[in-house]
């Protein structure tokens, strides 16, 4: 099947692909070929290009929406990244930099910013935990 | 005379090689930027063509049903607004005109008795408020605007949209076909038409059967996916439509910069011209004074 990783600012991935799991609002979520036409809502998480049984593409995703039709699986997301292009030390700095108190009093943007520096670090580090 | 009259002429030489130096210069400039801002338009085509399809689809899909206040066109338009894309500076030729002649002319033939603007591009303000309008909001263009600047815009523009302040919000820019071509336009941006939408979704897949299969999954259900889509249906417009404005301003920019180089050219030719003859003057004035004092001396 078919695989695009779109952002508005270029085509991070397009080519064929055996399975892809992204992370969606509900949980997991594993596209395989011939899988029933689908629009979902993408968490901030990692998403997996596979070919057979094996992992050759990660991406750091931060929400957006994934869209299965006709063995193509399209992904559409304002902000993600390939985890190659992510440098473990910049997140951490940029994790260290978050403001965590205020974060937890609900401040929407410095929550968001915690969540987006915790995944982003994961995927740098090429863990898939949260 | 004659010397005075040559070292205004080189002075004047001077003051036009340092002007021909500067919009040489930013013509260079805008040409290399034209090349990465066509690059950037490109790039940004598939997100928008796709978020434009996915809309289209669930638009079709749900049919009558879709419901979201940014699909519904108000009856009654009391207010509305046109979303300006220009340039932050001058020196780019009629660019800027352009867009403000086809702004007014559209502000005019919109309904509702209060129209105001919105400025992506800092032109715009002095222009419009100059003439009684009511800029509300002035954006940086930027020299590459940004997917995080067009978020804002388009925040704030569906925020005074949904809070009712206004009814209606169009959308003028400069397309960019190419960077010979330019062409001036005015959108709809809100309400988006679901219709219209649908429409060019089907046109697209050239009507081959229904654009969503039946048996779709949503999750969450379509009402809160649609919830989630349509702003970042209007951000990816506004986005998209200021890469093809900036890519026009630099187009218009290097074409307005190059005329200016080579008029500068021509008058350093003419005046090199006039140059040279004030010198020859000034020569052949003192040879006379020369062949002159001699004979008077060889008389004695």
């Amino acid at each position: 099947m078919q695989v695009e990783i779109v952002t508005p600012e270029s085509v991070l991935y397009s080519g064929e692909a055996d399975m892809v799991i992204a992370r969606g609002l509900a949980g997991e979520v594993g596209v395989l070929k011939d899988h029933e036409p689908m629009l979902i809502g993408l968490d901030y998480g990692e998403l997996r290009v596979y070919q057979g049984d094996s992992v050759t593409d990660r991406f750091a995703v931060y929400g957006g929406f994934l869209e299965v039709r006709d063995n193509v699986v399209s992904v559409l997301s304002d902000d993600a990244e390939d985890a190659r292009e992510i440098d473990v030390a910049d997140a951490e700095a940029s994790l260290a930099d978050v403001d965590t108190i205020a974060a937890d009093r609900g401040d929407e943007s410095e929550a968001e910013r915690l969540k987006r520096s915790e995944v982003r670090l994961a995927v740098a580090r090429g863990n898939a935990g949260h | 005379m004659a010397a005075g009259e040559l070292r205004l002429i080189r002075r004047r030489i001077r003051s036009v090689q340092s002007t021909m130096k500067i919009t040489r210069a930013m013509e260079l400039i805008a040409a290399s930027r034209i090349v990465k801002a066509e690059q950037r338009v490109q790039a940004s085509r598939p997100y928008g063509e796709r978020m434009a399809a996915v809309l289209g689809n669930l638009a079709a899909a749900a049919g009558g049903n879709v419901q979201h206040p940014l699909l519904e066109a108000r009856e009654d338009v009391e207010r509305s607004a046109v979303l300006v894309l220009c340039s932050d500076r001058g020196l780019c030729g009629a660019y800027n005109t352009n867009i403000f002649r086809l702004a007014l002319r559209h502000i005019d033939g919109m309904d509702g008795g209060a129209h105001e603007v919105l400025a992506l591009g800092k032109k715009a303000e002095g222009f419009f408020s100059y003439r009684g309008y009511d800029v509300s909001r002035t954006w940086e263009m930027t020299d590459q605007p940004s997917y995080a600047r067009a978020k804002e815009v388009a925040q704030h523009a569906m925020r005074r949209y949904l809070d009712g302040e206004l009814d209606r919000i169009d959308l003028v820019y400069t397309r960019f076909h190419s960077a010979f071509r330019q062409e001036v336009v005015a959108e709809p941006l809100l309400p988006i038409d679901p219709g219209a939408l649908a429409e060019e979704e089907a046109a697209r897949t050239e009507g081959t059967g229904p654009a969503v299969a039946p048996d779709t999954i949503f999750e969450p259900e379509p009402a809160v996916i649609l919830g989630a889509l349509v702003p970042n249906g209007v951000t990816s417009r506004i986005y998209s439509a200021a890469l093809e404005a900036s890519a026009s301003e630099h187009a218009s920019r290097r074409r307005a910069m190059k005329a200016a180089t080579d008029n500068a050219s021509d008058l350093i030719k003419a005046l090199q011209l006039e140059g040279n003859k004030a010198r020859q003057a000034a020569i052949t004035t003192e040879i006379l004074e020369v062949v002159g004092g001699a004979e008077a001396l060889a008389a004695d």
